[in-house]
């Protein structure tokens, strides 16, 4: 292990930063983000259901289309996916999974993005058909909706079912965190081979002090390994758990489940687990662990025969083999594969205790990913919440939150990702991409006088004057015709330049990707707008809020603070952000027709096509930008 | 199990129900009316408004302090807030009043009465022109409540 480690230098790592770093190690730093979020939804709620009806004035005007969208896209431009790591409508949620069975698989014919596209789609289009952005109450019931549907959701479905299959901000972040700088990423693979437990997935658990269970071993792991010197039930833990056989590497003392090795009480949740299947303690594993369960997601339309088995870990080298007992090992699906690992962490430790087959008297002390991404298997940020769980729960400190070249990960389209699968064969997140990347121009399109006389004239056509069934016609050819069409043209015309393999749509699932900068560089523009010349406008809405309260805060609401930077610097900020955006994509096509064409000429002719539509799309948002901007609601009266 | 899931629906439909009516603004018992705009249409840049005040009964209000902010429906940009002059009984015009982005915009017309007593109204002002001038929206500046 010394040798491994000397020859895989760890790279730049922010868990390695000296205050950040150590305040996302902290068990609690996701619960403390999440709660500083959760009190500023409460003043938006409070607010926007009973302040002063005037965006400008009222916090639920402010704080989210103004601040929290900027805020989003800076944090996924300069770090990640940093708003799902401070969630406010997890906490419900979690609440949701205490107080609600949580124990039905999500429906397999909805295991994908189509439904978060469905509903990204309706809010694109709500967003102006009802002017959200100038309503502080139907801003504040948008948030109250989206609180009672992951506490519904997350109640009734395992696993964290609303952040995958159904959340559209989840889904925004998961897109354009893929060109994030930061990854949340295991730090030395060769140690995740060795590992037996695989607690980033199945969670840890240890048995509970009241049970008595003698000696319970963690699954796989030989009661002799846990019994080694230097792993006793007196040496002193960092923070984790976790048995193990291996040394660890950042020190740990490997304190194990097992009741004579177990770490620190501090670390537990106190929530007791019962390993009986029809009851549990996180509402994740334990109920739905045994084999038919598992065996019943399997079944679904996504599982599908995994081509090799190699990803199934556990028997690698000297280290014993996780007994999949009850679990079918050569089903396997993107979203069943940790599952699956989970069944066989759980199926384990069950085995072990016989004579207490429901009672066996674990409790979950930290979760593993509930968005079934296996570390060892995760690849890049795609369904990536940074929850840090993973971080959590592993017991080697394997896990870290690492630098990494932002577009890095869309160099590996075809590598199966846990969770996810090749992306490259996911035509709905193809979709997902090609709408939230045709969304930020149309968005924006919104915004400037042409779109008004687009709506007067597509009205007098249809010869309706309702603003909503015209924006529905503008938003069906702007997000899916419109866009239907191009990429398809761009993709036979790819084909037909390059003399390309693949079939029309799995050139245009490839290519979409290369698309995501030159959107991302879009909403940047748009929403930094937003932030740069609005942030400050908090501060006197903050001050006429409290004031409200009978709390003069630095005396009269200071109005004339807005703008953080000179208004002329906007556009050209704006179109630096588009420039780089498109000069980006035009790196990442060359990068995807060169895997695919091998020789630089034969990719010149495939990204051509691609090459100009990412052009067009630049074209469009620098001509977009140079408009001058009418942020208008109702234009036909 | 289902008591629970009727709770928390409860839970829900009773913030529901004291979420489901806006608060409205009060009006302070004025007629406050937008008489005119230069120029007209509303476009970017200076403007003056012309207003109208007058009690319930009709009549001008006269000797008043009046200020105008001239704020958008978006939020996060800054207001535009005014003094006003009064040019005869009940009419006020504003002095160095500009629109700074297209767009619908919000008069709030605040005033101090010569009885000491305080009044706020808002008015409506849609679709002032951008930068660049469009045939379209020149019926579009429009006053209302």
């Amino acid at each position: 292990m010394a040798t491994l480690r000397a020859h895989q230098p760890r790279q730049r790592d922010l868990l390695d930063a000296p205050v950040v770093g150590r305040f996302l190690r902290w068990k609690h730093a996701r619960t403390t983000l999440q709660a500083v979020l959760l009190a500023v939804a409460a003043l938006i709620l409070y607010d926007g259901f009973w302040g002063p009806q005037l965006a400008p004035k009222n916090l639920a005007g402010v704080l989210p289309w103004v601040h929290w969208r900027g805020f989003v896209v800076l944090a996924l431009l300069v770090a990640g996916n940093l708003f799902c790591m401070a969630c406010p409508f997890m906490l419900p949620r979690r609440l949701a999974k205490k107080l609600l069975p949580a124990d039905r698989p999500w429906p397999a014919w909805l295991r994908s993005k189509w439904l978060a596209i469905g509903i990204l789609l309706i809010f694109f289009w709500a967003y102006e058909a009802f002017d959200l952005w100038a309503s502080p109450w139907l801003t504040a019931w948008v948030v109250l909706t989206y609180f009672a549907a992951a506490f519904a959701i997350d109640g009734i479905f395992r696993g964290a079912a609303f952040c995958k299959y159904v959340c559209p901000i989840g889904q925004f972040n998961f897109v354009h965190s893929l060109v994030s700088p930061l990854e949340v990423k295991v730090r030395r693979p060769a140690l995740c081979g060795a590992c037996t437990t695989k607690d980033c997935i199945s969670g840890r658990y240890e048995p509970k002090q009241e049970s008595g269970a003698p000696g319970l071993a963690p699954a796989g792991v030989q009661p002799s390994l846990l019994r080694q010197p230097g792993a006793s039930g007196n040496a002193p833990t960092r923070r984790h758990a976790g048995a193990s056989a291996l040394p660890s590497p950042s020190g740990h003392s490997g304190a194990s489940r097992n009741p004579e090795l177990r770490g620190r009480p501090d670390t537990a949740d106190e929530k007791p687990v019962s390993l009986k299947p029809d009851m549990d303690g996180d509402g994740r594993l334990s109920r739905h662990a045994v084999g038919s369960s598992i065996q019943e997601e399997l079944t679904g339309q996504d599982a599908v025969r995994e081509q090799g088995s190699a990803h199934h870990t556990g028997a690698r080298g000297d280290a014993p083999h996780v007994g999949h007992s009850g679990v079918s090992r050569n089903l396997s699906s993107p979203d069943t594969e940790g599952q699956t690992h989970a069944a066989a962490t759980i199926a384990s430790l069950r085995a072990q205790a016989p004579d207490k087959p429901h009672s066996a008297g674990l409790r979950l002390i930290q979760s593993g990913c509930e968005l079934w991404l296996f570390q060892e298997r995760k690849v890049g940020n795609m369904d990536c919440t940074f929850c840090l769980d993973c971080v959590q729960a592993c017991p080697y400190d394997n896990v870290g939150i690492q630098l990494r070249a932002p577009t890095a990960e869309l160099r590996r389209l075809d590598a199966w990702r846990s969770g996810v699968g090749a992306v490259v064969q996911r035509t709905d997140i193809a979709a997902l991409v090609i709408v939230l990347v045709f969304a930020a121009f149309v968005n924006a399109f919104g915004m400037v006088p042409p779109v008004y006389a687009l709506e007067e004239w597509l009205a007098a056509a249809l010869g309706v004057r309702s603003e909503p069934v015209v924006l529905g016609v503008l938003f069906v050819v702007g997000l899916i015709a419109l866009p239907f069409a191009l990429v398809t043209l761009a993709a036979w015309l790819s084909r037909a330049l390059s003399g390309g393999q693949e079939s029309l749509g799995e050139t245009v699932t490839r290519y979409s990707f290369a698309l995501i900068p030159i959107g991302f560089g879009m909403w940047l523009a748009h929403y930094a707008f937003h932030f740069l010349i609005g942030a400050l406008t908090v501060v006197p809405v903050a001050q006429s809020f409290l004031a409200d309260f009978g709390v003069p805060f630095l005396g009269e609401p200071r109005w004339e603070l807005a703008a953080v930077v000179p208004d002329a610097w906007l556009v050209p900020l704006e179109l630096l952000l588009l420039e780089l955006g498109m000069l980006v994509s035009l790196t990442v096509g060359f990068r995807i027709a060169r895997q695919q064409h091998g020789s630089a000429a034969g990719a010149a002719r495939a990204l051509l096509p691609w090459a100009a539509l990412i052009l067009a799309l630049f074209a469009s948002g620098a001509w977009l930008m140079t408009q001058p901007m009418e942020m208008r609601g109702v234009i036909l009266g | 199990m289902v008591t629970r899931f009727a709770l928390a629906l409860s839970v829900l439909a009773a913030l529901a129900l004291v979420a489901c009516n806006p608060r409205s603004d009060d009006t302070g018992g004025l007629d406050v009316r937008i008489v005119s705009i230069a120029p007209d249409p509303a476009a970017v840049g200076d403007a003056t408004l012309t207003l109208e005040i007058r009690d319930l009964e009709g009549a001008p209000v006269s000797g008043a302090t009046v200020e105008v902010e001239g704020t958008m429906t978006h939020a996060g940009m800054e207001p535009v807030i005014v003094a006003t002059e009064e040019t005869s009984d009940g009419t006020y015009v504003t002095q160095d009043f500009a629109f700074t982005m297209g767009g619908d915009w919000v008069i709030i017309v605040r005033a101090i009465l010569a009885d000491g007593s305080t009044a706020e109204q808002r008015v409506e002002l849609r679709g002032v022109q951008g930068e660049m001038k469009m045939d379209m929206n020149s019926d579009k500046a429009k006053e209302g409540n």
